[in-house]
């Protein structure tokens, strides 16, 4: 497997959001990955094919404007990723509160696992920190 | 002062040592069961019982040497040598010498590694005469890093050195090799040479201590449990299964706790990393991370 990398020193004064920032590098090459140390503004990327100037300043672009790293975010980034036994134990409420929403006077429509999600990582911002 | 045969200052049964120079006191004035210090004396041989031999006014000798590979019968120059090696690249010390000779009991080396490669004492290596060679705890020996150094002392009872004492020094580093990272079948474990942030060891004996860090590389094909990493040294691993905690890995989807181990069934020349859970990899391009040290028993 070929392997081509590229430096980078990004142009801001915070850590970027880690999740966020590989999100948005995958989105410009599937194949890429990201070498960086916290605390340091120096970036090697690696990918598949050669770089091209255009896809250069892209990644240099999104270094420089990917967002900062907040409690916040990185609160999301978990939740993205909580395990399967975590998304199962809030399935097994979700079908049991479905139940409930069904048998109201008035019924409510089932909620999905990945609505309950959604919703759990849009209460991060109200959560005080 | 002349120096009498060395048979003449030799202590035999039934005579009396004393008189035989001018320093030391008269034999009238001897009293019996008396010590008696002499300030000017000195030691201008020594002998084992059997053979004298130059004894260089004192006890440790330093002895320096550039020698680098395999070093079969290296010749000390005395019985207690500070051996400083300023090696440019590895030296291998598979046996040593005493003044030409065999060594005897007793006799002492020890070897400080001035060099910033690495310094090994083989063990039982058969390029040296049998008499000069080492026993260590590992079957490849002792190896150490910069600053290290390996005390060797030697066995009379079975013609051998041992490995007395030893200071692993600095982290030794292993360099690259692509083969040397692969996956539990089918899986394919890819690390290109910019991935491999750190590599490197230090030795204790059967004790082997890893740091490895790896960015950026890829788990393709079939997803799999396990990637190996191949043992530096010709180390081999030792017993059965063995874990120890590692430190954790990134397979582009999650991180998760990660574990060090080894299974000789398989393979006795690689130690394997895997899940604290056992789960599989998920399969990615460029976005597998390890970041750890762990250790395992080797032979």
């Amino acid at each position: 497997m070929a392997a081509f990398y590229q430096f980078f020193v990004a142009v801001r004064n915070t850590e970027p959001d880690r999740y966020t920032l590989r999100a948005n590098i995958l989105a410009l090459d599937s194949t890429a990955g990201i070498q960086h140390e916290v605390g340091n503004q120096d970036y090697k990327i690696k990918k598949g094919t050669v770089w091209t100037q255009n896809q250069i300043n892209a990644v240099q672009n999104v270094l420089n404007t990917s967002p900062a790293s907040t409690p916040q975010l990185s609160a999301r980034t978990e939740i993205k990723n909580w395990s399967i036994s975590q998304k199962a134990f809030a399935l097994a409420l979700v079908k049991q509160l479905n139940t409930i929403r069904a048998a109201l006077p008035t019924p409510l429509p089932p909620m999905t696992l990945d609505q309950v999600l959604a919703a759990v990582e849009a209460e991060v911002a109200n959560v005080p920190v | 002062m002349t120096l009498l045969p060395s048979g003449t200052y030799r202590k035999t049964k039934g005579i009396i040592r004393r008189g035989i120079r001018a320093s030391q006191p008269l034999a009238i004035t001897v009293l019996e069961g008396t010590l008696y210090f002499v300030t000017d004396e000195r030691v201008i041989e020594r002998s084992n019982g059997t053979t004298w031999d130059s004894y260089s006014n004192k006890g440790l000798i330093e002895q320096t040497t550039s020698v680098t590979g395999t070093q079969n019968d290296f010749d000390l120059n005395g019985h207690d040598v500070n051996l400083i090696c300023s090696n440019a690249s590895a030296v291998i010390f598979n046996g040593f010498k005493v003044l030409g000779a065999a060594p005897t009991t007793g006799d002492k080396v020890t070897i400080q590694h001035n060099g910033i490669t690495t310094l090994r004492a083989g063990h039982q290596e058969t390029g040296s005469t049998a008499v000069n060679r080492i026993i260590g705890e590992s079957l490849r020996g002792q190896i150490v890093g910069a600053s290290g150094s390996i005390t060797l002392i030697y066995d009379g009872a079975n013609s051998r050195w041992r490995i007395d004492n030893y200071n692993v020094g600095t982290p030794i580093t292993i360099p690259y090799v692509a083969g040397d990272f692969t996956g539990a079948s089918p899986m394919v474990f890819t690390v290109d040479s910019g991935d491999l942030i750190a590599f490197n060891y230090r030795q204790f004996g059967t004790r082997f201590y890893t740091t490895l860090t790896i960015y950026t590389a890829s788990l393709t094909v079939t997803a799999t449990g396990i990637v190996w990493v191949k043992l530096p040294n010709g180390f081999t691993v030792s017993g059965g299964l063995q874990n120890s905690p590692y430190g954790s890995l990134f397979d582009g989807v999650a991180w998760a706790v990660a574990m060090m181990g080894t299974n000789p069934a398989t393979f006795t020349d690689k130690f394997q990393i895997f899940k604290f859970d056992s789960a599989l990899y998920a399969l990615n391009n460029n976005n597998t991370y390890f970041f750890g040290s762990g250790q395992i028993n080797i032979d």
